[in-house]
């Protein structure tokens, strides 16, 4: 066993800043659209919140697109096939026979080809496409007044929405597979306190 | 206490001004409230600072004038007006100027709008088939019996009935005063209009208290500040000219349409007066919240701020039927009472329907409407429940200048010409024996009676058609705890669930997007409980 | 000539007293509003008080019996009114009385 730091300070900062935003953003939002008929916030502490989280949240991920690119991070979502199968046989029949993992991590090489696939199209495509029609919807009033047309608007509402399911069966996704680790709660834990006790033949040294 | 600028100044300071002196008497005022433990005064204590002192903004005592001591005959109204005039020397001149006295509006493209034309409305219907007379207690001007009033007389306008301020005066038939009134204690002690001055006629529009406006009413002389933050006295205290600033005797506001070039909001009280704003005392961002304010841009304040109208014991008419008015018992009028209170029944005027608390309708507004004339030719809707709206509103949420605006609609059935398709002037008040309805309880005469005197073409034959007319809401302003809440809108079945053109956050959501988005998360949910369970079942073996 | 004259006065004034017609129906209105109305509306002290309440004849008799809260004083006794003044306020009730010809007013 070794003790492997995988997630440094401003990772997991910036990881559970976006988590506690994000669901922030998914229960206010539900909340304006009338999908839920709780009435927790209410409508206008709701959108009132929904705003501020919004705007939290672009602070934040403009530190973390600083930080991915400084340090080179950005490398670990370069998608790759390389054990691309074998990672979709692992979750489909291996891990039922308890098969070992197919991938080994590595420092610069923490995830797995599917969770490079699917961090990066939420990194690339969900959160840019909630970010552009959030800020859209905005200011939705000065585009109005530019000449855009009223139905737009709808447009920009719908793919938003779109995005928050996306965002939702993506966090659903998320939170379950975390339990697919060593035990079902190593990831958490490493996602908490940075670093994972592994099996030296779970982790593939810098040499090789 | 230091005395207004009597020179003119630029608004803006004078305003300034305004507003500090009004601080100061705020001040004072609520230190002596505590002593006398009194509750202090609620809303812009600004206001209530200036009112305090209009008493000493005159500066004439009329009652120093030799040529106002009288007397004057019982009910001479013009002896009065040539003294006026002797001082006031271009006062007729200004309020001959005016819809006031002209009772057609005076602008440009606008000549056949206004009481004395062919317009026509869902009460009275039109003064024009000899009502003239009846209609004109409330003309500003002494003896509007027909059309043969002279209009270019002077000694005929009336100054008394927008400038006593004893409340002593009446007005008659015909504009002209009641003889019993104290004319030369009246002229004497004139001043600045009242609240009671503009609502002896504007309270009572469409023939009595609160029928056609549902925003204005008498009540509103002692409205609770809840009914009416400006004009209450625990409120702003405010009156009706504060708004409808005038500017030589041209009393600002809108003449059935608000000229396009009028639409955008002034910024201080009088700059338009075409159009009274909001803005003009609130600026366009009263709100602490940026997206509260950005509301302005297609949200009337009124939508919000009025929550429904008629809000204190009178109701306001909502259904007014002619069809079937002139039933007799015994072979005279009567009235029925409804449980509320409110007359269901007149024989004068057919089946009513009264309400109180009335929520407005929302509708596109951008300051313009088309009106309907008796000379216009109308199209009977086939479907009985049809209706033919009189005063079509424009506007939509393309229009930069539209915006939702609150307004009462008002239904009712009127006779019209079935073979010319044209809306009736009828002779309605008059005494027996004369052809008028109130007189006769007859249709047949008192129509073409009415299309004779009023000079228009009539066939013979009349029925009934369904119009409604809409009125801008735009009194009655409520405390701000009263405005209405995010949801009273932002929600599906909510106050704008018709109002058409535009994506509404909260109301419309397409069942089928949600239905499918759901459906992913469901989905999500079992696989993952799926391939949950079976590492669960595979793990213990 | 005038004698007729001295004649035709004599009768006026004889006839006045006795007609109800005597009074000015319009003066009467403002007399009736600016005085009796002030405690006889809704809400205050003397309870509704219209001309639809009574007929013409029982309008006169009332005046005839010149009582006032339920004859504790007489009628008037707390306006200003002079003689000639409540006639034409007797004018004004009877003629809009609720068996007069024209009962109701437009804008009343």
């Amino acid at each position: 066993m070794r003790r492997v730091i995988l997630y440094e300070k401003f990772e997991r900062f910036w990881h559970w800043m976006q988590a506690l935003l994000i669901i922030t953003l998914m229960i206010t939002g539900f909340e304006v659209r009338g999908l839920i008929h709780l009435h927790l916030l209410g409508f206008a502490t709701a959108v009132t919140v929904h705003n501020y989280s919004a705007l939290a949240l672009v602070v934040l991920i403009v530190f973390a697109i600083f930080w991915h690119f400084t340090t080179g991070e950005w490398r670990q979502y370069v998608p790759t096939r390389k054990f691309l199968r074998d990672m979709v046989g692992f979750y489909l029949t291996g891990i039922f026979k308890g098969a070992p993992h197919p991938v080994k991590k590595h420092r610069m090489a923490k995830l797995n080809p599917l969770q490079r696939l699917a961090y990066l199209g939420f990194k690339v495509l969900i959160i840019p496409v909630q970010v552009t029609t959030g800020a859209l919807y905005f200011f939705y009033p000065n585009l109005s007044r530019m000449g855009w047309p009223p139905s737009s608007l709808w447009v920009i509402a719908v793919l938003h929405v779109i995005g928050a399911f996306a965002l939702v069966a993506f966090l659903v996704g998320h939170l379950y597979l975390t339990t697919t680790g060593h035990t079902p709660l190593t990831n958490l834990k490493a996602m908490l306190t940075g670093y994972e006790d592994m099996p030296d033949d779970e982790y593939m040294d810098e040499e090789n | 206490m230091p005395h207004p600028p009597r020179n003119p100044s630029p608004p803006r300071l004078r305003r300034s001004l305004q507003a500090l002196l009004g601080l100061l008497a705020l001040s004072c005022f609520s230190v002596q409230a505590q002593q006398a433990s009194s509750p202090a005064p609620v809303g812009h204590g600004s206001y209530i600072g200036v009112h305090a002192q209009q008493d000493s903004m005159q500066t004439a005592d009329h009652s120093k004038f030799k040529i106002l001591q009288g007397p004057f005959k019982d009910g001479d109204g013009p002896a009065v007006t040539k003294a006026c005039l002797t001082c006031h020397t271009e006062a007729a001149k200004q309020v001959m100027a005016t819809q006031h006295w002209q009772w057609r509006v005076p602008q440009k493209g606008l000549e056949s709008y206004g009481k004395a034309t062919d317009l026509v409305n869902n009460f009275c219907i039109s003064i024009r088939g000899g009502n003239t007379a009846t209609c004109a207690r409330c003309h500003a001007g002494y003896g509007f019996q027909d059309k043969t009033f002279d209009f270019s007389n002077p000694d005929n306008v009336d100054c008394l009935v927008c400038h006593d301020t004893t409340g002593d005066y009446e007005k008659e038939a015909a504009g002209w005063p009641n003889p019993a009134v104290p004319l030369a204690d009246i002229a004497q002690k004139v001043g600045r209009p009242t609240l009671k001055n503009c609502g002896a006629c504007h309270f009572f529009g469409g023939g009595a208290d609160a029928t056609k406006h549902g925003d204005l009413d008498d009540t509103i002389l002692n409205a609770p500040r809840t009914e009416d933050v400006h004009m209450s006295k625990q409120g702003a205290g405010m009156t009706c000219v504060d708004c409808h600033v005038s500017s030589a005797h041209q009393v600002g506001g809108p003449d059935y349409v608000i000229p396009a070039n009028k639409r955008e909001q002034p910024k201080y009280p009088g700059e338009s007066i075409s159009r009274m704003s909001c803005t003009a005392c609130h600026t366009d961002h009263p709100h602490k919240s940026y997206i509260l304010n950005r509301h302005y841009q297609k949200v009337a304040c009124q939508t919000c701020h009025i929550p429904e109208f008629a809000r204190d014991k009178r109701g306001t008419n909502l259904w007014w039927d002619w069809s079937t008015a002139g039933k007799l018992k015994n072979g005279r009028p009567y009235t029925v009472e409804g449980k509320d209170g409110f007359e269901t029944y007149n024989s004068m005027h057919g089946d009513m329907i009264w309400a109180r608390d009335v929520v407005p309708t929302y509708v596109w507004y951008d300051g313009n409407m088309k009106f309907t004339r008796l000379t216009d030719t109308i199209t009977p809707p086939k479907d009985p429940n049809g209706s033919i709206m009189l005063n079509p509103v424009e506007g939509s949420y393309t229009d930069p200048n539209a915006k939702i605006w609150p307004f009462k609609f008002h239904e009712g059935k009127q006779p019209y010409d079935t073979v010319l398709n044209k809306l009736i002037a009828p002779y309605t008040a008059g005494p027996a024996g004369s052809g008028a309805f109130w007189g006769d309880w007859k249709w047949d005469p008192a129509i073409k009676q009415g299309m004779e005197t009023a000079g228009l073409p009539y066939s013979g034959h009349y029925g009934f058609v369904r119009t409604t007319m809409i009125w801008p809401i735009t009194h009655m302003v409520a405390p701000k705890e009263q405005a209405l809440s995010c949801t009273a809108c932002h929600t599906q079945k909510g106050r704008l669930a018709k109002v058409p053109g535009f994506y509404l956050l909260g109301r419309d959501r397409g069942t089928g997007l949600d239905f499918i988005g759901i459906g992913v998360i469901l989905l999500t949910l079992v696989g993952v409980a799926v391939h949950g369970i079976l590492r669960f079942i595979h793990g213990r073996h | 000539m005038r004698n007729t004259l001295y004649t035709l006065l004599a009768m006026a004034a004889l006839a006045a007293p006795l007609s109800a017609k005597g009074g000015s129906e319009l003066k009467g209105k403002f007399y009736f509003i600016k005085n009796c109305k002030t405690c006889h509306v809704e809400g205050k002290s003397g309870g509704v008080v219209t001309p639809l309440i009574k007929t013409q004849a029982q309008w006169k008799a009332y005046f005839k019996a010149d009582k006032h809260a339920k004859g504790k004083e007489k009628l008037g006794a707390h306006t200003k009114l002079t003689p000639a003044q409540m006639e034409d306020v007797m004018t004004f009730l009877v003629a809009h009385a609720s068996d007069s010809p024209q009962p109701m007013t437009c804008g009343g």
